[in-house]
């Protein structure tokens, strides 16, 4: 018999003979309460519990807690019914002893001894209970705190000295006492207990022998059976239990059938043995179905003290394997006890170091019914084997099949759902093995290090591997992030496999919430990735730049991971820093500004702020990304690192630049549009910066291409007033005038001009913009403005090749206006400034004369015309041809001066004076006749036609003044008939003479080509005074077309379809 | 199916059953009415293939019509264009959905003169193509002509809308807008559309001349001048800005200048028939009727629908003694004339004076000038004078 098996029986004896005294005392004080209440001799009925549960109650229940576990007000309240009871019990032993000193005789004697000894009993049974219970409690401490117990203490042992005397002299004094077995019993069991053996057996078989039928001829053979089995007496021991087996009733059957199957055993009888055994299981099975509560557990005790039995019967032949034990049980009918007994086997064999064989039998467990939840267990018992058993390849493998298959998610698990809470206590009891498997060898290995002062990297390896074992199913526990930890630090640090490391501290940063593994984690997984990284960052031997490695990607991952978890770390910046510096000398620009933006964004007071916003502002300079450049400029404006004015100007710049580059670039999509609303968003935004005005102007010009001139000339103006000191402010006005001028808004065209004109006169655009508004304000009709301006830039630009055009001008307009005193003057101040050489000195001779007509200065326009006539003379050969316009004009005019005077001389005279006036008139004709002949011979058709219609007319005229001249009064009728017919002979001569000229200018009008309104007037005249050969065209007719003709339509030439 | 389309399908359908009907002939029977164009870009329409024989009858209309281009004599022209008008309708009877050629028949019937059966041609061909922008300013004029100066200016809108692109087709198109909003005394509406034209084409010399002559009506001469001067530095060598010119010198009694400018506007291009009408307009004014002769001789030549040439030419041969020859010019003016045009007003009179002062016959012109003044328009200007003459020959 082995150690193990030794102590199980020791245990089983022990057992019985605890629950024997704890039965009896339960038995007597119940009794002798009973009788107390109840009348004398009622029988107690006693209900024996013997379950080895009563005994493990009184024996090891545990030490009572620092703490009561009962409340106050409970523990006073049972405290105060125990006095109560001890009280009783103390008042009715007075009383009995009272009562015996009275000397009473028969049966009631007999009677008051049986009920004082059973108070006695009770009495002793209370004190052993109270003395255990102080044992215990200095046993504990003890154990606690062994310094502290100089001695260990005594286990105190039950005085039933008073009650055994008593029994005894019931015996002596009434041996008819109808109790008698009982009485028996009890001495023995006294006697027992004071170590007296063989007077104890003695008073058992009187029971036996005696009282065949008492309830305690049972228990009598059990006390005998249990004091052979107790010194290994196996044969003796077998036949005192064979009394009780053969009645079935009796209470300790199964207890005698248990401990029959033990002798049978340590007789040689195995097959035997686990029949009984087998038995035992049989009993507790019925039990269950349909035994009392006390039967219930005793057997159940019984069926786990026979199933170990069984387990080492078998376990002792090495030869049997599981399946021989499943097929033995099998045979004996005991095939639903086998998986119970194989899992003992398993457990014994594991007990005894037969690992294989413990994972063979679990092996076969699992095959039996691989979805129990007990499978689960099984395996984990094969995982414990294997590393029980060094087998460290197992190991990992064994673990990986734990995890697997019944780790969370597993088929197993989803068949055990209905189970939830031991389904849960599995998993729970499965996780917390792979870790522990794993961190035990991860322990090991760091141990064996220390040891042997270099790392077992096999070790490692493998608890890399089991700690990857459990993470394929425990990702999200509480406890992964740590074993993640723990995994990453090895292959950090003692396998040195930096990436894999990288992205195992990675992954446990990833994990939520934060816990103490994250900073750390992160900081080895950049150190990691760093050691990972190639070398010769970002570019190639040749000096190119190189793409990217993995392992650079996950730095930067981690860093932003770091800075994102752990945002108040001083270190954090530059590291960042680093990290866009990489990415940076990359040339993996956006990557590089998301580091140096979150450096200049949320870490603003840090010193690497600064830096990151320049390398911000490069990048993106690189990149030609102007909106982004500009977005980083507005946010670094705000940065403490920027805050100096000098940066702060220099941001403005860039924003500016920005927004420029990023009109250009609007414009160069053709976005006219949006690159003119960009570059208003300068003058805007940074209405002092040096770059707004220019700003202002491109905006002009984008809505110009735009085609949105209206904006474009209000963006000018808008900008030209806003800033009157910029050098692109006049151009800026004066484009506005171009722009409205463009889209025919004269009005608006001329007071942009003017704008210029005003507000900078001196600017190279002044002059135009004086002369165009002076032009537009003329055509627009507004006289006095066009003047104005025309003044003054005559005046201002009085050295300039145009100045004296427009001083000419001005006359002109003053003439078209009417104002002919006012273009008098101009023309004479123009004919002042320029005597020598002036373009238009003899028309402004003749407009002035003309203007002098108007008024009637008839004298100063002579002599302007004779002026003029003066100065053509004086003119040679071409200039001469081009000036005889002018020349015939005045000489025309003078022709007009003349003609004047004769008419100003009337025919309403006295007779003796008409001949005399006609003479004058007839002189003044052929003088004004000869002058308007000169016309005709300067050659210019225009005055000519003029010429020759006015002498016609002329004549014509004075023949109609002559006949509608009054008769000279005083005349007879025959003196005034005669005087009408001479005068009408004149009249026809002179008609006749107008006649001619009309029809020489007529002629001569045609030949030339000429077709004004003088050829017209001539042909009207003609048809006047000679209608017969020059009828007047009276016919209707259409004059002019304006000539907006239409296109004529097209005619499509060719069908084509889309197929 | 969109609603436009079901109206374009009626209307298709409704013309080729007037033109398979007995009642076929030179001008559709049936009204067709106006597709229900919406506003802004039209999307072309996809259509079915053409049947071979309405293909077939199309190219003869075709050939028909380039052989009337080439045809120096009236009669054989004539000839051609009406075998061109019979192929394209065949054409649109075989298959309605030839909108080209109901555009054609437009063309042709235009050139006629025929403006109400051009409006519908073109109304057809919309109908089946509304993104076809030359049949709706084609339309537009039909209509200008026809004297519907508000579907005029509906149509010319119409076709800003549905071209928002810079091209001849839509300048042209403002501009004629412009010039009917003008004859409108619209002014300031003149003055937005051609604002509109100079901001989305940019400046040219059509669009500035069309500006002078808004300015002109509005008697705005120096502004009229100014623009002209833009027009004439774009590009020198466009007639219409010295026809403008021409007209400036006239309202300023210039006539000199007028006839110089109209001159160099004939030059430029000898079938600028305006131009050369205007020319012959001031020989008249100044009595020099050979050379207006020969001018109007010439405008009539190209153009022999022009009535107001006809009549100034009979006034030509008239001044040059041709009395029967100019009141035959007359006489068919008033034959072919609209009954109550200004025109034929015109040729009433001239015929009444001609009777009148040049060939003596007293009752003839009596009988003409009651003629006139029962048939010639109420607002004919020479109606005062017509009275008078009356009276003159004691009637």
């Amino acid at each position: 018999m082995n150690i193990r098996a030794f102590d199980s029986a020791a245990r089983a004896a022990g057992l019985v003979r605890r629950g024997l005294i704890a039965a009896a005392g339960v038995a007597i004080a119940t009794a002798g309460l009973a009788m107390w209440a109840a009348p004398a001799h009622a029988q107690v009925s006693v209900e024996l519990d013997r379950g080895p549960a009563a005994e493990l109650y009184i024996r090891k229940r545990p030490p009572p807690p620092a703490s009561p576990a009962l409340s106050d007000d409970i523990e006073r309240m049972l405290s105060e019914k125990e006095a109560q009871a001890a009280a009783k019990r103390t008042e009715a032993i007075e009383l009995l002893r009272g009562f015996i000193d009275t000397d009473p005789t028969g049966e009631a004697r007999a009677d008051a001894l049986f009920k004082l000894a059973e108070l006695l009993w009770e009495d002793s049974r209370q004190q052993f209970i109270a003395n255990m219970d102080k044992y215990e409690r200095a046993l504990e401490a003890c154990r606690r705190s062994p310094d502290s117990c100089k001695q260990r203490p005594k286990e105190p042992r039950i005085d039933l000295t008073e009650s055994e005397a008593l029994y005894r002299q019931i015996l002596t004094d009434h041996p008819g006492f109808d109790r008698a077995d009982l009485v028996l019993y009890l001495v023995g069991f006294a006697a027992q207990e004071r170590n007296a053996t063989e007077e104890a057996l003695g008073f058992f078989r009187q029971v036996v022998d005696g009282y065949p039928n008492s309830a305690l001829y049972g228990d009598a053979w059990m006390m005998i059976g249990e004091h052979y089995f107790g010194t290994s007496r196996w044969a003796d021991a077998r036949d005192a239990y064979a009394n009780i087996l053969s009645r079935p009733d009796t209470a300790t059957y199964d207890l005698a059938l248990f401990k029959t199957a033990w002798c049978d055993w340590k007789l040689g009888d195995p097959e035997g043995a686990a029949l009984r055994f087998k038995q035992v299981l049989d009993l507790a099975v019925e039990a269950e179905a349909s035994g009392t509560a006390s039967t219930r557990r005793r057997r159940a005790q019984l069926r786990d003290e026979a199933l170990e039995y069984l387990v080492v019967v078998f376990t002792e032949d090495r030869t049997v394997s599981a399946k021989e034990v499943y097929d033995f049980l099998a045979s004996i009918g005991g095939e639903r006890y086998s998986r119970d007994v194989l899992v003992r086997v398993a457990d014994a064999y594991f007990g005894q170091s037969e690992y294989e064989r413990s994972v063979g039998t679990y092996r076969f467990l699992i095959e039996m019914n691989p979805n129990s939840l007990d499978a689960a267990d099984y395996q984990r018992r094969i995982v414990e084997s294997r590393v029980s058993a060094l087998d460290h390849e197992q190991v990992v493998a064994e673990l990986q099949i734990l995890v697997d298959t019944f780790g969370p998610g597993s088929v197993w698990s989803t068949a055990n759902e209905s189970y939830p809470t031991r389904l849960e206590r599995s998993q729970r009891l499965t996780e917390a093995l792979a870790r522990t498997t794993a961190t035990n060898y991860h322990a090991q290995a760091q141990e064996d290090e220390k040891r042997r002062k270099k790392p077992n990297l096999a070790m490692y390896r493998l608890a890399v591997d089991l700690y990857g074992a459990y993470l394929t199913s425990y990702q999200s526990t509480e406890e992964a992030a740590e074993v993640r930890f723990l995994r990453a630090e090895i292959l950090f640090f003692k396998l040195r496999e930096y990436e894999e490391a990288g992205d195992q501290y990675v992954a446990v940063a990833e994990t939520r919430p934060v816990g103490k593994y994250h900073k750390d984690a992160l900081l080895k997984a950049m150190e990691a990735y760093e050691k990972a990284r190639p070398e010769n960052t970002g570019r190639n031997p040749d000096g190119s730049v190189r793409e990217l490695a993995p392992a650079d990607r996950k730095f930067a991952a981690a860093v932003d991971l770091y800075a994102t978890l752990f945002p108040a770390d001083p270190e954090l910046v530059g590291v960042i820093f680093r990290n866009g510096e990489m990415f940076y000398d990359y040339g993996d620009y956006d990557e590089a500004i998301k580091r140096f933006g979150l450096i200049v964004t949320k870490y603003p007071d840090d010193a690497n702020a600064g830096p990151a916003g320049d390398r911000i502002l490069e990048t993106l300079a690189k990149a030609e990304d102007y909106q982004n450049i500009e977005e980083w400029a507005r946010k670094l404006k705000s940065a403490k690192s920027f805050q100096a004015a000098d940066q702060q100007a220099r941001l403005d710049r860039l924003i500016v630049e920005s927004i420029g580059k990023s009109g250009e670039q609007l414009a160069e999509k053709g976005e006219y549009e949006q690159a003119a609303v960009a570059y208003l968003r300068v003058p805007n935004e940074f209405p002092n910066h040096t770059l707004a005005a220019r700003s202002y102007m491109n905006a002009g010009v984008m809505y110009e291409k735009a085609k949105q001139p209206q904006q474009a000339a209000s963006v000018y103006l808008a900008m030209a007033k806003a800033y009157p000191k910029a050098k692109q402010s006049p151009k800026a006005a004066f484009s506005a005038g171009q722009v409205y001028e463009s889209v025919a808004y004269f009005d608006r065209a001329a007071d942009a001009y003017e704008v210029v004109v005003e507000d900078f006169p001196r600017s190279s655009q002044g002059q135009d913009a004086l002369f165009n508004a002076g032009l537009l304000r003329q055509a627009l009709g507004q006289h006095e403005s066009a003047i104005t301006h025309y003044r003054r830039y005559a005046k201002r630009y009085r050295r300039r090749k145009d100045a004296e055009e427009v001083a000419f001008r001005i006359g002109v307009v003053h003439e078209e206006a009417g104002q002919h005193p006012q273009a008098t003057r101009a023309y004479r101040s123009y004919m002042k400034s320029y005597r020598r050489g002036g373009k238009h000195l003899l028309e402004a001779h003749v407009r002035a004369g003309r203007s002098e007509l108007a008024q009637g200065n008839l004298r100063s326009a002579a002599k302007l015309f004779a002026t003029v006539l003066k100065m053509h003379k004086r003119l040679k050969g071409k200039e001469q041809a081009r000036a005889r316009q002018w020349a015939a004009e005045a000489r025309y005019h003078e022709g007009e001066l003349i003609y004047r005077k004769f008419e100003g001389i009337t025919l309403d005279v006295k007779p003796r004076r008409l001949r005399r006036t006609l003479d004058n008139k007839t002189e003044l004709l052929a003088k004004a006749q000869d002058v308007y002949l000169d016309v005709v011979d300067f050659g210019d058709p225009q005055w000519a036609t003029a010429a020759l219609y006015r002498m016609g007319s002329v004549y014509e005229g004075f023949a109609e003044s002559l006949r509608e001249a009054p008769v000279p009064a005083g005349l007879s009728e025959q003196e005034a008939e005669m005087y009408r017919l001479e005068l009408e002979n004149y009249v026809i001569e002179i008609e006749e003479q107008a006649i001619d000229l009309y029809i020489t200018g007529y002629q001569k009008a045609l030949d030339l080509g000429v077709y004004n309104q003088y050829t017209s007037k001539i042909r009207t005249a003609l048809g006047k005074l000679d209608s017969g050969s020059y009828p007047p065209a009276i016919e209707a007719r259409g004059r002019v077309r304006v000539g907006d003709r239409s296109l004529p339509p097209r005619a499509v030439g060719e069908v084509i379809r889309d197929e | 199916m969109s609603s436009r389309f079901v109206v374009a399908q009626a209307a298709l359908v409704a013309v080729a059953l007037a033109l398979s009907g007995p009642g076929c002939g030179a001008k559709p029977q049936q009204e067709v009415e106006a597709p229900e164009v919406e506003t802004g870009p039209v999307e072309p329409v996809k259509l079915p293939p053409v049947s071979p024989q309405a293909m077939a009858a199309f190219e003869d209309g075709m050939r028909w019509l380039r052989a009337s281009r080439k045809s120096k004599r009236a009669k054989a022209r004539r000839q051609a264009v009406d075998k061109a008008i019979a192929g394209f309708r065949e054409a649109v009877a075989i298959d309605a959905n030839l909108w080209e050629a109901w555009h054609n028949l437009g063309v042709i019937l235009v050139a006629d003169g025929d403006d109400e059966a051009a409006v519908e041609a073109f109304s057809n061909a919309l109908a089946v193509n509304p993104a076809h922008l030359d049949s709706l300013v084609a339309r537009a004029e039909a209509h200008r002509r026809a004297g519907r100066d508000g579907d005029a200016r509906a149509d010319y809108e119409r076709a800003l809308e549905q071209q928002s692109d810079d091209n001849a087709s839509r300048r042209n198109a403002t501009a004629r807008l412009a010039s009917l909003l003008r004859e409108s005394r619209a002014y300031d509406d003149a003055i937005a559309v051609i604002r509109e034209t100079l901001r989305t084409s940019g400046a040219s010399a059509e669009v500035y001349v069309e500006l002078a002559l808004v300015y002109m009506a509005q008697e705005k001469r120096n502004l009229a001048d100014l623009v002209l001067g833009k027009a004439a530095e774009i590009d020198a060598k466009v007639p219409a800005i010295y026809n403008a010119y021409a007209l400036l010198a006239l309202a300023r009694g210039h006539s000199q200048q007028a006839f110089e400018y109209f001159d160099q506007a004939t030059s430029l291009d000898p079938d600028y028939l305006d131009a050369r009408f205007n020319k012959a307009s001031v020989l008249l004014d100044a009595g020099d009727y050979p050379r207006a002769r020969a001018e109007l001789e010439a405008v009539v030549a190209q153009n022999p629908e022009d009535m107001n040439a006809r009549i100034a030419l009979g006034v030509a041969h008239r001044g040059q003694g041709e009395y029967d020859r100019a009141q035959s010019i007359w006489e068919t003016v008033i034959q072919e004339a609209p009954r109550r045009s200004r025109v034929r007003g015109d040729a009433l009179f001239n015929v009444a004076v001609l009777k009148m002062n040049f060939l003596e016959d007293e009752a003839g012109a009596g009988v003409a000038f009651e003629r006139f003044l029962q048939e010639a328009p109420r607002n004919h200007p020479s109606r005062a004078l017509a009275e008078q003459k009356k009276k003159e020959l004691g009637l």
